[in-house]
């Protein structure tokens, strides 16, 4: 029988450890604070809480886990299988047990650091989550029947405090969810909203009655409407011009009836109507979204009046712009064309005279009348010249294929070079697809230049190419007097010749053709030489 | 080692003939009112590369004797670095770095002194215990002024601290022996209200109300103004703890709205009593506790380290010196040419066997050293 003082002693402990229960809602905060007093009190070596796994996780494995222990550096081992013999003895009795160093059996019960063969163990069952483990060091004994007992009913509470604590803890994890979802749902609202709000088009809502649900503020700028005074007008009415307001509502009717909508998904123009009336011209794409409570409609719409207004006098200037080239070319042409009917009667004139009065015009005057043919002869292929020009922008002739080593043979044939003059090729030379007879020009006409101009005793021209991405590269090289690097533009236009045109026969309008061939043909033709050092033309054709 | 009537130079000059060697720590226990600059003290250590754990308590215990004035030095072989704890009161915790792998084939000792006077002491040795657990021993005392008033007193060879722990793992062996002999008197009183070291509320009413209501009727003295501790020196608290003494907290002022202010943590609802000493209990204890260490010592230890409360002192004023003479003696019938080594403190650390660690309040413990 107990005495009076170790009775009041006795509920004093019941009573400091009862109320060290549930002081908080922290399972870690709530098990440290019994377990201190407890540890303390009783004077154990250590404590711990061991609590079902699916009692923390409804999917969890079924086994056992350490969810507290004090002091932790015994924490041996965290897992405890179903077939343990502390579960085993819990499921078979229901009740707390405690086993000292003397039974056989106490070895199994240890699972922490630091016990050897002494002391003894207290196991509780913590209703049906799990179970509290208590060991002391210094007991010889088991912990006496009624010493057990005695904790039984604030075990019972403790169980109770951890069910609350677990139900607490996941309920704040639960509440943290879904205030985190909350949070992603606010923000990509508000991002929505910036997104919306700062496009550069003009969004609108409607939803299946037509009526106006959101009204960005791009819509605003465009027609004018604020959104308080678009939000909740019918759309056909607000800004859908009279002639299209029917079309609008047979559409819509069309499409919540079949699903299909002509217009629906795709970028089309049309007319609209702002707030003073006025109809202009718009870009608009329209998408059906289909949510729980039904349908709605997302427009972007784009005023394009500027842009219209731009085409329109694109359109205009490019007419104009034909016109006035046809003009030219005409011009070009038919001046070419008049101008040789009066020299070939000077020419035939001067032929005449030289003929019927060649003797009383005598040595001298015959020398004149050679120079006054001479400057005809000059005076027409000039004339020939322009309109070749003139016809290579108006008439396009024919793509073929051409291969180009039979094309100069031909060429080196009809130009004759003098035997002082070697004209070699690198390699073979491709087919390519060209205007045949413009490719053919190009080479005939920078093969002739470098034999003319050449001052060798011993000239040559190399002919050589390459093969690029999507175009071919040639080359005409000569060992010549070569060009100043200041004339490199000025030898492509049109009448600049570098040479006196009385020393070489010249019109000053090859090189032009021959630029103006190449770049109807999407290449490029540029020159490297220097003085007394030869010249390379070299040049690009597209491939076709 | 003994300074008598210490001063920095005395310090000094015997940390410079002690000649420490790497592995040495030097242990050193200064009395409160020695003239000791511990900066300079601290300095010197740190320039000749001399581990020092060191603490300023209210009086040092050399041989038979207290001195106020006095310090002793234990040189002892260590094991790891010292951990020194800045912000007791708001950092128990601190993240340090403590050796986490023990040696198995032997026994150390965790010695440790705290700010006494620091109100989270609790949480400290709670950490500690939690890291070490019982693989080692532990041996400590709170430092501290016997003015009660909060100040440095915890120095190594980085510099001198308030509101500080020290900590470092010794490589010897250590037997403890735990007793103080103060006996139930009043009780049980409920602790409806407290905050880490200071109790509000007793009884659901104000504490000091219940405990000078208590005190007076016993002692039959009146509690005034400026007398609390003079009366409260003889009626501690005590808490119980299940096979062994109650562990005592000592209250030592009051405040202007009744709380109680305790030397270490009396946790809300626990269930304490008024205890009484009586002059022969307390010796008698002081020697019961040297049995129990020598009880445990397998070699005849070669160094000892007492820590003893200051208000032991305070309470048994002359008769004091019986409870060193009752220790030397008690030691002498073992060990040969020993003097009694240690200090007067606020406060006393030491576990029971493989228990919890604890603070204790009033408190003999004696470690007996064997390196």
């Amino acid at each position: 029988m107990k005495t009076g003082n170790r009775i009041v002693q006795d509920i004093s402990m019941l009573y400091e450890l009862s109320l060290s229960i549930g002081t908080s809602m922290d399972l870690y905060e709530n098990c440290e604070k019994f377990f201190k007093i407890l540890i303390s009190r009783k004077n154990l070596t250590f404590a711990s809480v061991w609590i079902s796994s699916k009692t923390i996780q409804s999917d969890g494995l079924d086994t056992y886990q350490v969810l507290h222990v004090s002091p932790r550096f015994r924490m041996l081992d965290t897992q405890m299988e179903q077939d343990h013999f502390i579960i085993q003895t819990l499921k078979e009795h229901k009740a707390p047990f405690s086993i000292s160093h003397s039974n056989p059996v106490f070895p199994q019960l240890i699972q922490e650091h630091g016990v050897e063969n002494k002391g003894a163990f207290v196991v509780y069952p913590l209703k049906q989550i799990g179970f509290l483990k208590l060991y002391a060091s210094q007991r010889q004994t088991v912990f006496e029947k009624i010493e057990v007992a005695q904790l039984k009913s604030v075990v019972n509470k403790f169980a109770t405090s951890i069910e609350a604590c677990i139900s607490h803890h996941q309920l704040r994890e639960e509440t943290q969810r879904r205030i985190n979802i909350q949070r992603r749902l606010r923000d990509n609202e508000i991002k929505l909203k910036l997104i919306f709000n700062t496009a550069l088009d003009a969004v609108v809502t409607i939803n299946e009655k037509g009526i106006i649900t959101d009204w960005n503020t791009q819509a605003h700028k465009v027609f004018g409407f604020s959104p308080e005074d678009a939000i909740g007008q019918e759309l056909g009415s607000l800004i859908i011009p009279h002639q299209h307001r029917e079309a609008h509502t047979r559409g819509m009717k069309h499409f919540l009836k079949t699903g299909e909508g002509p217009v629906l998904n795709k970028r089309i123009e049309i007319t609209a109507i702002n707030r003073t009336g006025l109809e202009f011209p718009i870009e608009l794409s329209i998408v059906p979204l289909q949510q729980e409570n039904g349908y709605f409609f997302s427009a972007f719409l784009r005023d394009i009046s500027k842009r219209k207004e731009a085409e329109q006098k694109k359109e205009e200037l490019l007419e104009e712009l034909e016109y006035v080239n046809g003009e030219l070319r005409d011009f070009a042409y038919i001046v070419s064309h008049d101008l040789k009917a009066p020299l070939r009667a000077i020419s035939a004139l001067s032929y005449w005279i030289e003929e019927d009065y060649g003797e009383l015009i005598g040595e001298e005057g015959q020398q004149q009348l050679v120079l006054l043919q001479g400057r005809v002869n000059r005076m027409h292929a000039l004339i020939e010249g322009i309109l070749e020009y003139s016809r290579i922008g108006r008439i396009r002739i024919k793509m073929e294929a051409l291969d180009l080593n039979q094309s100069l043979d031909d060429i080196l044939d009809s130009l004759n070079p003098p035997p002082n003059f070697e004209v070699r090729r690198v390699k073979t030379f491709p087919t390519i697809n060209c205007e045949r007879v413009r490719i053919e020009q190009v080479f005939q006409n920078l093969i002739s230049n470098a034999i003319k101009y050449n001052d060798k005793e011993q000239g040559w021209v190399e002919l050589d190419w390459i093969e690029l991405d999507d175009h071919f590269q040639f080359s005409v090289k000569d060992n010549g007097q070569g060009i100043d690097e200041k004339h490199f533009e000025k030898i492509f236009q049109i009448f600049q010749t570098l040479q006196a045109k009385d020393k070489y026969e010249s019109t000053g309008i090859g090189l032009t053709i021959v630029k103006r061939i190449i770049e109807r043909h999407e290449g490029k033709i540029w020159v490297e030489s220097q003085p007394n050092n030869g010249t390379t033309f070299a040049f690009t054709i597209k491939k076709y | 080692m003994f300074i008598h009537q210490a001063t920095t130079d005395k310090i000094v000059n015997q940390l410079q003939q002690a000649a420490f060697s790497e592995n040495e720590l030097c242990v050193l226990m200064v009395g409160e009112k020695s003239e000791v600059d511990y900066s300079s003290v601290s300095n010197f250590a740190k320039a000749n590369n001399i581990q020092l754990l060191g603490g300023m308590f209210p009086a040092v215990i050399y041989d038979t004797n207290k001195y106020e004035d006095g310090a002793v030095i234990q040189k002892l072989p260590k094991y790891g670095d010292i951990v020194l704890v800045k912000n007791l009161s708001t950092e128990p915790n601190n993240q340090h770095e403590l050796i986490k792998t023990l040696p198995t084939n032997k026994h150390l000792m965790a010695l440790t002194f705290v700010d006494g006077l620091a109100s989270n002491i609790a949480g400290y040795l709670e950490w500690i215990y939690g890291v070490f657990g019982s693989e080692v021993n532990y041996l400590g005392g709170g430092a501290g002024s016997l003015s009660l008033q909060q100040q440095p007193c915890i120095f190594t060879q980085d510099g001198f601290f308030e509101d500080a722990a020290i900590f470092c793992l010794i490589d010897a062996e250590v037997s403890l022996g735990v007793k103080h002999g103060w006996k139930q008197l009043l009780g049980p009183l409920v602790v409806t209200k407290a905050e880490k070291n200071i109790i509000y509320e007793l009884n659901w009413q104000n504490a000091f109300e219940i405990y000078k209501e208590a005190v007076e009727e016993d002692s039959g003295l009146q509690f005034e103004d400026g007398n609390f501790f003079s009366i409260a020196k003889g009626f501690p608290f005590g808490m119980f703890k299940e096979g062994q003494e109650d562990i005592v907290r000592d209250p030592i002022a009051v405040d202007e709205n009744g709380a109680l202010i305790c030397v270490g943590e009396v946790p809300e609802n626990s269930v304490v009593y008024i205890l009484k000493g009586q002059n022969e209990s307390l010796i008698n204890s002081a020697k019961e506790a040297m049995r129990t260490s020598l009880a445990q010592t397998e070699n005849s230890p070669s160094k000892n380290l007492i820590i003893d409360c200051i208000s032991r002192v305070l309470f048994l004023e002359d008769e004091f010196k019986k409870e060193l003479e009752a220790l030397d003696e008690e030691l002498k019938l073992s060990v040969d040419n020993q003097p009694l080594i240690g200090i007067l403190s606020l406060g006393e650390i030491s576990s029971y066997g493989e228990g919890l660690l604890e603070l204790f309040n009033k408190t003999t413990v004696v470690g007996l050293i064997d390196n």
